[in-house]
């Protein structure tokens, strides 16, 4: 069944017109032309297609349209446009090789930077994303940088 | 006249148009048959070429990968885009430059000598003359031989290779307007592949897809497109899951059982007369299973037939060899397909980015508009081609003082390279499933002293007496290809093991060992630069360090490598440091993060990496049956490059796979005080490694 669909993306109320049981990633890249988010796997295995519903980072691939409802969802595009320190340090450390994975780790990273996780925790959350080039090392580089300057200002 | 290596491309492409032009707005255009593939390409040859042209990095285009406009360099493999690819760069822009100071020199009445390039500006005695690239672009003739021309900067005058350099495309691949995955033609819809189960399997009834999607089928081709991705996905998944196959055969015997089967061809790389030298013999056998590409992004591929005029854009290591196999699979005139790099996700060889060029151009075709096809997860894990199984035997014989004095190497292994090769082999995936099908070419290895399953195989220490087979089993039921540094990884793993136990025997530190039988002085640095960085204590209970060294391929880079490994219920690697020489590096932070990745995936094909199969059936179908590293098991690693700037560049991309693998599983050897003889190092091997 064909669905309207009313929640807030990036801040800016929206509404998308889709099956109920369309994931989200799907509506964000085929229909709201936020191609930012990345289709991985499909089943919520690879953190790829990461996103924050009501500010959680969550999987968009395996999350349904009737899910959203009311909500709140920010992709890569919120972060980019919000400058936010991380992705800065990401270039800086030049933190990436394919970068395939990456809109989905700035994702979790920043958003648990910003609720105040230690660079542990934040290693231990990326579990949840995948990196098959190795730019493991350097991302966290990156992410603890941001969390010491943040510790010092 | 200096006498200059001519890299192959260049003697393919001598023309200095076969590699750039001018704009009149001073912009270059660089020509390049190398892809990036993740790997950084890109900004190193803009580098070379805004080296010797003088000119700033942000004013040259780079084409990658363009059937009809690149030279038709061959494949983005090997680590040979910088030894091959950017040297030619390096010689054709050097000339370019050459060419131009000598048409202002004439019309300045002076000579080159007293002219410099600032910015694309052509000074004189520092002052600006008028003239620049962009003001000369229309006259000077670039169909000329660049190496008649070629003068390329000394090391010492270089001022953009050789230092630290952000990625041109980092922060482009952050955003959703580069990647081929993210492009958009007009009228394109989009198609899934509902692949068979097996090579001889036939589809009795296909339903017809609802939801204004249509199907097309050629043979047992079966594809869905529709306007929206996930209608194409829902109705391919739900065509897979309705298709009754009949005839679906699949073989019983599992692949690394092959390995120990009927022999089809057996090789003899090199012998000796002196194999039976030394008194003590010392052996050492590794088996390796089936390692899969696992890209995160599964591959992709947008196809446009304008009447018989076809354009693929695909994320390709060769677009040339992919241009040909095309045109044989589809019986259409090469001359009418054009095929376009586009960067995709992180690739590590011959994935599926060729299978899927043909899949959307049979879609395209079918359903007369532009398609953007791309595979499935599963589907990468079950179809793509594999980097195969393989064993490795090797065994030194030793003199009583310990030195070894013959060397046998004893390599079984499917052919490490499948990949389409144009008219005769053009080895696409759905060729099999056609009206008129065309089965699959069996693949080759590179000759040596590249080698394919057997690189690597042939030590690169001083030893008197070497013999070298490579086995190919008769039964490989699955397909197999290049991965990254092919046989390399098994090989050296397998070699720094025999140099161990080697050691063991003679009684000696196995570091001293090592480069006792080391004659080439660059591999004797290497290995002490890293014993220096390594904060080495002897092995305790579950704790131990390991090395592991090679130049890879006998002529690239050189790294070594020391793991510290803490074994519990399972292995985790804490800890790696790396010494390497690569030569000249161009973009020395570029190459740390190649080398650095590399050994990423080294640890995580040594420790969890194995496609499992039940019988010849593939069962790895997500990525819960294929674990790979993950960021908390990822080791502080420590990279120093020592190699001369001044020296040629070597090829890194590849060389880390060997060393790092062989440091880890040395490591554990030496925190468990038994020889692993098969990968993966997982919990269930260290049960029956110590049981």
């Amino acid at each position: 069944m064909i669905q309207n669909v009313k929640f807030t993306l990036n801040g800016k109320d929206t509404c998308v017109d889709g099956p109920a049981s369309m994931p989200l990633l799907f509506a964000l890249r085929g229909f709201l032309d936020l191609k930012g988010t990345r289709l991985g796997c499909g089943e919520g295995h690879c953190g790829a297609c990461t996103v924050t519903l009501d500010g959680v980072p969550v999987t968009s691939c395996n999350l349904p349209l009737s899910a959203i409802a009311g909500k709140s969802v920010g992709t890569i595009e919120g972060i980019l446009a919000g400058d936010h320190p991380l992705v800065t340090a990401l270039l800086g450390h030049q933190a990436g090789q394919c970068g395939y994975c990456l809109p989905g780790i700035l994702t979790r990273a920043s958003t648990m930077i910003d609720a105040g996780e230690s660079v542990d925790a934040i290693r231990a959350g990326l579990d949840a994303n995948l990196c098959r080039c190795g730019a493991h090392g350097r991302i966290m580089a990156a992410i603890s940088d941001v969390i010491s300057k943040r510790t010092v200002s | 006249m200096i006498n200059l290596f001519i890299p192959p491309p260049l003697q393919a492409f001598p023309m200095v148009s076969d590699w750039l032009s001018f704009k009149p707005d001073g912009g270059v255009l660089l020509l390049s048959g190398r892809v990036e593939l993740g790997q950084g390409i890109a900004t190193a040859l803009i580098q070379i070429a805004a080296d010797e042209l003088d000119v700033g990095m942000d004013t040259i285009k780079l084409i990658q990968g363009h059937s009809e406009i690149s030279p038709a360099e061959g494949p983005t493999v090997g680590s040979l885009s910088i030894t091959f690819g950017g040297q030619s760069i390096r010689l054709a822009t050097s000339a370019a430059r050459s060419l131009m100071l000598e048409t202002a020199a004439g019309l300045l009445q002076t000579t080159s000598n007293a002219l410099t390039v600032q910015a694309g500006n052509i000074l004189k005695d520092g002052l600006e003359t008028g003239l620049s690239y962009g003001s000369l672009s229309q006259s000077v003739d670039l169909v000329v031989s660049a190496m008649d021309h070629a003068r390329p900067k000394a090391a010492a005058d270089r001022r953009m290779t050789g230092i630290a350099v952000p990625r041109v495309d980092l922060a482009a691949r952050l955003r959703a307007d580069y990647l081929l995955h993210d492009m958009v033609l007009e009228g394109m819809f989009h198609g899934r592949v509902v692949q068979p189960p097996s090579l001889t399997s036939i589809a009795d009834e296909v339903p017809e897809p609802k939801n204004g999607a249509t199907l097309v089928r050629d043979g047992q081709f079966i594809s869905v497109v529709a306007k929206d991705e996930y209608t194409a996905l829902c109705e391919a998944n739900r065509l897979a899951a309705e298709i009754k196959w009949l005839n679906v055969k699949v073989g019983e015997s599992h692949p690394i059982d092959c390995l120990d089967g009927t022999i089809a061809e057996s090789e003899t790389l090199y012998d000796s007369d002196e194999l039976n030298a030394g008194i003590t013999e010392v052996s050492v056998t590794l088996t390796k299973p089936i390692i899969s590409h696992a890209s995160i992004g599964p591959s992709c591929a947008i196809a446009q037939w304008e009447g018989d005029d076809l354009t693929v854009w695909a994320h390709s290591q060769n677009v040339f060899a992919l241009k040909t196999s095309l045109a044989r699979v589809l019986k259409h005139p090469a001359a009418k397909i054009t095929v376009i790099f586009a960067p995709g996700a992180g690739c590590y060889g011959h994935n599926s980015s060729d299978d899927v060029a043909l899949d959307a151009a049979l879609m395209a075709r079918g359903a007369g508009r532009p398609v953007r096809a791309l595979w499935q997860r599963q589907d990468e894990f079950l179809h793509a081609p594999l980097s195969p199984a393989m064993k490795t035997r090797m065994t030194a014989r030793l003199n009583s003082e310990g030195r070894i004095l013959s060397f046998d190497a004893h390599v079984i292994s499917p052919p490490h390279s499948t990949r389409p090769a144009g008219l005769q082999e053009p080895n696409l995936r759905a060729q099999q499933f056609l009206s008129l099908p065309m089965p699959m070419g069996p693949g080759n290895d590179a000759p040596q002293p590249q080698g394919g399953a057997d690189r690597n195989a042939v030590p690169g220490y001083a030893i008197p007496a070497v013999r070298i087979v490579r086995d190919r089993p008769a039964v490989v039921p699955y397909r197999s290809s290049a991965m990254r540094g092919l046989g390399a990884f098994t090989n050296v793993i397998a070699l720094e093991s025999l140099i161990e136990s080697c050691a063991e025997v003679a009684g000696r530190d196995a570091i001293s060992y090592r480069l006792e039988h080391l004659d080439d002085p660059r591999a004797v640095a290497v290995i002490e630069t890293v014993r220096d960085m390594a904060r080495l204590q002897p092995a305790t209970d579950g704790i131990g360090f390991g090395l592991g060294y090679a130049r890879y391929k006998n002529s690239a880079g050189y790294l070594a490598c020391i793991a510290r490994v803490v074994v519990e219920d399972e292995v985790r690697v804490t800890d790696v440091w790396s010494a390497g020489d690569v030569g000249e590096a161009i973009n020395p932070d570029g190459t740390i993060n190649q080398i650095e990745g590399g050994i990423v995936q080294a640890i995580s094909w040594a420790l969890k990496e194995e496609v499992h199969f039940s019988g010849g059936q593939n069962l790895t179908q997500s990525w819960a049956d294929y674990p790979i590293l993950k960021f908390s098991e990822v080791p502080r690693m420590v990279t120093k490059l020592i190699g001369p700037q001044d020296a040629g560049p070597l090829g890194a991309g590849e060389i880390s796979s060997g060393p790092a693998g062989a440091a880890v599983v040395n490591a554990v050897r030496n925190a468990l005080g038994v020889v692993p003889h098969r990968l993966p190092l997982s919990r269930h091997a260290l049960v029956a490694m110590m049981s």
